[in-house]
């Protein structure tokens, strides 16, 4: 059996003198080398930017993070963006097809695109139209978890008749095929590389290999990734030599790291961190466009809520002004329509529920609600008027819109509860229908698809007729048709208060007075990175 | 039990009252708190201590003072709640392995050393993030996490009880397994029990306000300390009122039960150091 | 002493395999899975979610996907990120070692300071000292390190800028020991404190019990200097129960490090586990618990192994 035994403690011989002075002072100097090293020198020409969350991967459509798409726009370019003024811009592709030009066919059904001769993969290939196709093989293809194949997955076809020239094939018209491709599914993906591989666990997930301004040098994960400048980009070589996209994880790391100076732009902030960039000096606060709008959800057949007069009642007890002045930092308006006033096909003119809880009391109490127990919630026949509000956790905005709502809605003899679950859950028990009312997000394209009517219907809105207004709309060519229609169908919703608008939710981004040339637009915050420069 | 030790030892002395205090604060919280703890006002956002708000409002204009008060409701019962049911648990499991021995001990041993293996803290982030969390469940996560100890020390007072001559008269006139543990060893190692019971209600309130820190907590609006911590993290540079009070609150309510444990401990052994 | 840390090893193998089985277990809990984060898209089709499932396996049965996990992981395949589009082992791994930095450095501090405050106070003797190492133990046991780590961040790296504001080094530089060094004082001095003044009432009270032992009273007599006595004589006995201690206090050691590096944006197991956690990226949620147990499991091996080192009585047989 091995065993051990030290020598007995007696048998030491005489140490140097003073061994704990001598190592106290080796610790004093570690430390004070450590702790005095000199603070920020970075590389000239380089620009942080903050990100509160980190993309699972680079390879495009398998990640549905905006924040993905974000960093995606400094690797890969689109067949299109949206530029500043809300106008399509050419990027892979030589011009914005239209039926004028002839690139989009009388009937709305068929696309012509020529790309651009001058655009290499950062390997060196040449684009090809073969891409194009290969990249909606990919956002089409059943074996690949992709998240959204919305539009794309009604092409019948896409024609390679030259290197240059990809034709684009639905079955019937489709008008909001522009809009997809200018939007988070518009990165095309190099066939040479991925062709016949399998994209689940390719390596190119964590070194992607575009035709953007900048290439990928090292993903540290949990960390940062450090993109280095496209010399040869066909939009003109990046004046920056290097960005840096630093992954924070949270609103206290990038409050931090603003606050120290340490970036150059910070990516979609909260409305929560409104009042704190307000007070950063050196920055500016830009709010970009986006389509995008906070709302509750309503289950329009809970036993409790198909009552018109319930969610009228709710809408009115709601006080919107309130919530957009305090905690969503007073730079949005309260919204009323379920598409925000920033959209073209948006309708001013729908019913309006004024913050009001008399005309809430009233409306309850015509109801049927008209009973009042000792704890001031109401009662109809015997049953209490309880409702939950489903929230995904963990979100400082989220969960002050929903206790202000709470609060309020508590005030009309309503007990609101709140049940929070994780992001990842929050579909599918909305999509089962296990809630009543749901605070959430939701953003439309600049041709809207309405997938949340059409598609999900979470709120269970049973009123076909208006939903066939909005079936038509993508096969209309007509725009102010199609505005017409968009429009009638608000009226319809807000009418019934089928589901509660609040505010719009803007791109927050925090910008250092450094930085020029940056311009959010509806394609992100980093579209046009090779043209800034920093002071 | 020697009380007179413990009422000699200053420290656990403060302990004690520095708990009675919150505990009776907390208890009287609906009568005593100057607001409602979930009436919002976000117009009063963050506004300092002051005359009308001793300590401050949050960042929905909600009185700190009544939320606190409230909270300590939670919390201290929460952490009451799982010291208890550590206590029962472990030494009803801690006692029947001591007792019994054989393959009831070590079926019990394996499942102790199982869950010692995993960090508590991870554990119970695991367990509450896949549950819809509420009072009675965290309460069974955290006696989970926390009842081992307990076990392992109730396994080792009947080992060195069960040949005692108290025992043997017990089982030789009959006695049952359960009325043996219960009536005879049981009671007979209740100080140590009750100091390690003491000392969970610390760890109980420290591991709450970790996983509510890190988001695993309650459903808002109930709060716990650790909840409003959580809640307030985004204001502490501009609001220090709501990173220091609720912070500080936990340091002392956790510190006396500390104090309070290791005092008894003396006491129970009889010895007037606490020094292990 | 290598067959008996082997068969330490192979005695704990049972332990893990229930350990995975409980944790496995508690995943299978939630409603919905992790191809719900596909999902939350809402324009991802039912189809598209079962799709997925399909594809990761998750549509089978419990415990045979249990049993794939099991085989694989023998094989050393450990599953596939969700999340990350890679294989979860690299994604573990690549955290393990920066939670290893932080509690080597949080276990350094806490020793150095732990054993300096002891030893200090043990020679002068004092009843002052005494009460005050207990008061500091009481504190330190009972500030949340969460809290505690906030403010230190906030008031050294925000107010003052002294220290970084988190991370392991500076943001796309190239890695340097001191950078890391730098990053790692603040993180490891919270963490670490939290047992400094513990652990120095175990070294004290073993120092005072050890000095007045017979054999380091011959060596007094033999004219052995003052420091040299207590290290090379007293010490190595007065350890003991530090040493004890120490294996007792490693699950929380890690669970503290956890909320730490939480706190400091350290890039570690504990703050993979929040996020993987979170995002239901199971895989790698098991895969770090894993690694965690092994950590606790490997750390109280030292410990006994540290034991024997230190107490010659003890045989390894």
């Amino acid at each position: 059996m091995p065993h051990l035994a030290r020598p007995a403690p007696g048998q030491a011989r005489p140490r140097r003198r003073r061994p704990l002075r001598r190592a106290a002072w080796l610790v004093v100097v570690v430390a004070t080398l450590t702790l005095a090293l000199p603070g920020l020198a970075f590389a000239q020409g380089r620009a942080t930017v903050l990100s509160p969350q980190e993309p699972s991967t680079l390879l495009p459509h398998l990640d549905l993070l905006t924040l993905t798409h974000e960093v995606q726009h400094l690797i890969f370019d689109c067949l299109y963006v949206v530029g500043p003024d809300g106008d399509y811009l050419p990027q892979l592709a030589t011009e914005v097809p239209t039926v004028a030009n002839g690139g989009i066919s009388e009937d709305g059904s068929t696309y012509t695109i020529r790309l651009r001769d001058d655009v290499r993969w950062h390997d060196g290939e040449p684009l090809t139209s073969e891409d194009v196709r290969f990249t909606w093989q990919v956002i089409t293809d059943p074996d690949l978890p992709v998240p959204s194949r919305a539009v794309w997955e009604n092409v019948v076809d896409v024609e390679t008749p030259d290197d240059h020239t990809a034709v684009i094939r639905f079955a019937e018209t489709n008008v909001n095929f522009l809009g997809r491709a200018a939007s988070d599914a518009c990165f095309v993906l190099p066939a040479h590389l991925l062709d016949g591989e399998d994209l689940v666990d390719h390596a190119f997930n964590r070194a992607p290999v575009g035709t953007g301004p900048f290439e990928l040098a090292e993903w540290s994960a949990g960390a940062f990734a450090r993109l280095t400048a496209n010399p040869t980009y066909f939009g003109g070589a990046p004046d920056l030599d290097e960005i840096v996209v630093r992954f924070t994880g949270g609103s206290q790391a990038t409050r931090t790291a603003l606050q120290r100076g340490e970036a150059e732009l910070a990516l979609h902030i909260g409305q929560a961190d409104l009042r704190f960039a307000q007070g950063l000096s050196g920055y500016r606060i830009e709010q970009g466009p986006a389509h995008a709008w906070w709302q509750f959800w309503i289950d329009n057949q809970d036993p409790i809520l198909e009552d018109v007069r319930v969610r009228r009642a709710l809408a009115h007890g709601l006080d919107r002004d309130l919530i957009t002045e305090t905690v969503m930092g007073g730079v949005v308006p309260p919204q009323h329509a379920i598409l925000p006033a920033s959209h073209w096909a948006h309708a001013d003119d729908v019913t309006r529920y004024p913050y009001d809880p008399e005309a809430a009391a009233a409306l309850l109490d015509q109801a049927g609600w008209d009973q009042v127990g000792s704890d001031g919630v109401r009662v109809r026949n015997g049953q209490r008027l309880e409702i939950e509000i489903l929230n995904i956790a963990g979100q400082v905005e989220r969960r002050q819109v929903v206790q202000i709502a709470q609060d309020l809605w508590s005030d009309l003899g309503i007990m609101a509860t709140i049940r929070e679950i994780d992001g990842a859950g929050f579909p599918s028990a909305m999509a089962a229908a296990d809630f009543q009312l749901a605070y959430g997000w939701f953003g439309e394209n600049q041709e809207p698809t309405f997938n949340l009517w059409l598609g999900t219907n979470w709120q269970r809105f049973g009123d076909e007729d208006a939903l066939d207004l909005l079936r038509g709309v993508s096969s209309t060519v007509d725009r102010d048709a199609r505005a017409e229609a968009i429009r009638a169908f608000q009226r319809i919703v807000a009418e019934e208060a089928a589901m509660l608008p609040l505010a719009p939710r803007p791109l927050l981004n925090v910008a250092s007075e450094r930085l020029d040339g940056y311009a959010p637009t509806l394609s992100g915050s980093l579209w046009n990175a090779h043209q800034w420069t920093l002071r | 039990m020697r009380w007179r030790l413990l009422l000699r030892d200053p420290l656990a002395l403060t302990g004690l009252a520095i708990l009675l205090i919150l505990g009776t604060a907390s208890l009287a919280a609906p009568w005593i708190a100057p607001y409602d703890p979930t009436a919002t006002s976000p117009r009063d956002m963050l506004q300092a201590p002051s005359a009308q708000h001793w300590l401050g409002t949050d960042d929905l204009g909600r009185d700190v003072l009544s939320r606190l008060l409230h909270a300590g409701r939670v919390s201290l019962g929460l952490a009451l709640a799982v010291a208890l049911a550590s206590v029962a648990l472990g030494s009803l499991a801690g006692g029947l392995a001591g007792l019994l021995g054989g393959r009831v001990d070590r079926t019990i041993g394996a499942v102790i050393d199982t869950l010692l293996a995993i960090p508590p803290l991870a554990l119970a982030m695991v367990a509450s993030s896949f549950l819809q969390l509420d009072l009675p469940r965290l309460i069974a996560i955290l006696a989970l996490v926390s009842w081992t100890g307990v076990a392992r020390l109730a396994r080792g007072q009947v080992l060195s009880l069960r040949e005692r001559e108290f025992v043997e008269a017990a089982r030789a006139s009959g006695a049952t397994t359960g009325r043996l543990l219960l009536r005879h060893l049981l009671p007979n190692a209740a100080a140590p029990l009750a100091v390690a019971g003491t000392l969970l209600v610390a760890t109980a309130i420290l591991i709450e306000s970790a996983l509510s820190f890190l988001g695993f907590g309650l459903a808002p609006p109930t709060a716990s300390w650790g909840g409003m911590l959580n809640e307030a993290q985004l204001w502490f540079q501009e609001a220090w009122w709501l990173a220091v009070y609720p912070g500080l609150t936990i340091t002392l309510a956790v510190a006396s039960v500390n104090v309070l444990g290791e005092g008894l401990r003396a006491a129970a052994s009889g010895r007037d150091e606490g020094v292990a | 002493m290598l067959i008996y840390a082997l068969r330490r090893t192979l005695g704990s193998l049972p332990r893990v395999l229930l350990v995975s089985l409980l944790l496995f277990l508690l995943l299978q809990l939630p409603a919905g899975g992790p191809a719900d984060v596909f999902a939350a898209d809402p324009t991802a089709s039912p189809e598209a979610i079962e799709r997925i499932e399909a594809l990761w396996g998750l549509d089978r049965p419990v415990h045979e996907q249990y049993l794939t996990w099991l085989g694989n992981l023998v094989r050393g395949d450990w599953g596939f990120s969700f999340s990350e589009r890679r294989p979860a082992r690299d994604v573990v791994l690549e955290r393990l070692g920066n939670t290893l930095w932080l509690t080597g450095g949080a276990l350094a501090f806490g020793l150095v300071a732990g054993v300096a405050l002891g030893v200090a106070t043990a020679l002068s003797s004092s009843r002052a000292a005494r009460a005050a190492l207990q008061l500091l133990s009481v504190i330190g046991m009972s500030v949340p390190t969460f809290w505690s780590g906030t403010l230190v961040l906030l008031w050294f790296g925000v107010h003052w800028n002294w220290i970084p504001s988190g991370g392991m080094g500076r943001v796309g530089e190239p890695f340097a020991l001191t950078d890391l060094l730098h990053h790692l004082v603040a993180p490891a001095i919270v963490l670490g404190s939290v047992y400094v003044a513990q652990w120095s009432r175990f070294v004290h009270a073993g120092l005072e019990e050890a000095l007045r032992e017979d054999y380091v009273r011959t060596a007094r007599a033999k004219g052995v200097r003052r420091l040299p006595r207590v290290f090379k004589h007293a010490f190595p006995n007065a350890a003991i129960p530090l040493v004890t201690v120490l294996g007792l206090e490693i699950p929380r050691l890690v669970s503290g490090a956890m909320v730490t590096e939480v706190v400091f944006s350290w890039p570690g197991l504990g703050r993979l586990l929040t996020t993987s956690l979170l995002g239901r990226d199971y895989p790698v949620v098991m895969a770090a618990l894993m690694l965690l147990v092994a950590l606790v499991i490997v750390a109280n091996l030292l410990t006994d192994l540290a034991y024997g080192l230190l107490d010659p009585r003890v045989r390894y047989g």
